[in-house]
């Protein structure tokens, strides 16, 4: 799992942009819940919204109305890791169903990539290369990297960070963006 | 010097201050998807150079966010920058403000460090986080044209706005500088 590309919301919108709307596309989502934000991201990568669609206990004629109701748009269903392998093996049979202008992205654990792969060869084939992991790395700063962030303010200005938190609370503190990135990284963005 | 230089910078910092106030970002998580996918777009264009997801930094408390590329002063090239075709180097922070469902600006700072040789030898835009009591010399949102303590007002610009300017504008001369017709 872990030779799949990364940056699943800008790699979909560059294959996207090289290819036309039309194509599919798996998402290796992590452990915690990182839904909304990769909805965030795919959204504006595509400058478009994208549409969340869920497919557990709907019939196929339910499912292909939703991917129609709007065929263009680009869709996210995000509950096949609930399918097990019957059904699995029935979307793949309905596979039809599925087929749209827009773009369709699947939301899948690593048990659900496995189960694609084993249950839906067609849909599996469709998909391609095109399977991502969107890994963990949400962009958070680590502690080591604000350390040296502070150490490297307190240098540059000859200033402890506690003086810096003594003159934010005393009104005086410049009007510099870097005084501000230096209460936020103290934690102290209520002094801003 | 004339005597009223001071009240129209004043008058002028006035009016940048009510910009700021009347701008309108989406929300924060909107706003850093666009900065991360402006620069994901921008990178693609340079043959993935940078790696974005791991040079896009993010910190926040009590409502702000602290986003950053780069470090925070500019020393020489290091992995973190963001690194144009030119030779130019991009570092950046960005603190946002989310309260009552809005997604403001509270201060910003790009610095672009161009290719040795170039003159300047880089360009800064900056948004204080508020209005300084000189601002003839400081005014609250300004750019500094390679010179540290030279501080010329300038609108104020959303950060994919600097983008526009650093990647659109400097850039493509800072390419027809350094290549032959």
């Amino acid at each position: 799992m872990t030779d799949f590309l990364t940056e699943p919301a800008f790699e979909i919108g560059r294959r996207l942009d090289i290819r036309g709307s039309s194509a599919w596309f798996v998402v290796l989502r992590p452990a915690e819940d990182a839904l909304e934000h990769f909805v965030t991201d795919l959204s504006a990568v595509l400058d478009q919204p994208v549409r969340v669609v869920r497919s557990s206990g709907s019939s196929f004629e339910k499912l292909r109305s939703d991917l129609r109701e709007s065929s263009i748009d680009p869709v996210l269903i995000t509950d096949l890791d609930e399918a097990d392998a019957e059904r699995w093996c029935a979307l793949d049979v309905n596979r039809s169903a599925w087929l749209r202008e827009g773009a369709v992205v699947l939301w899948l654990s690593a048990a659900g990539v496995t189960n694609l792969c084993s249950y839906a060869p067609n849909i599996r084939s469709i998909v391609g290369g095109s399977i991502f992991n969107l890994g963990t790395d949400g962009g958070a700063m680590t502690a080591a990297e604000r350390d040296r962030q502070i150490a490297d303010l307190e240098a540059h200005f000859e200033m402890k960070s506690a003086e810096v938190i003594r003159q934010a609370e005393s009104g005086v503190l410049p009007t510099e963006p870097h005084f501000v990135e230096w209460l936020v990284l103290l934690g102290r963005g209520d002094l801003v | 010097m004339p005597t009223n230089a001071h009240e129209r910078a004043k008058t002028l910092d006035g009016g940048i201050e009510q910009s700021v106030e009347g701008l309108a970002l989406r929300s924060l998580r909107d706003s850093v998807a666009q900065i991360r996918t402006y620069l994901q777009w921008q990178d693609a264009d340079l043959g993935h150079r940078n790696n974005v997801a791991r040079i896009l930094r993010m910190v926040g408390n009590h409502g702000l966010t602290f986003i950053s590329v780069g470090p925070s002063f500019d020393h020489g090239p290091t992995e973190s920058h963001f690194k144009l075709e030119s030779g130019a180097r991009l570092s950046f922070g960005i603190t946002l403000r989310e309260a009552n469902g809005r997604c403001s600006l509270v201060a910003y700072r790009f610095h672009l460090s161009l290719p040795e040789g170039q003159s300047p030898s880089f360009y800064r835009f900056d948004l204080n986080e508020k209005a300084h009591e000189t601002p003839l010399t400081e005014p609250r949102c300004h750019y500094h044209p390679g010179v540290d303590k030279v501080r010329l007002p300038c609108p104020v610009l959303t950060p994919l706005e600097v983008f526009d300017r650093i990647f659109l504008v400097i850039e493509p001369q800072l390419l027809a500088a350094i290549e032959p017709p």
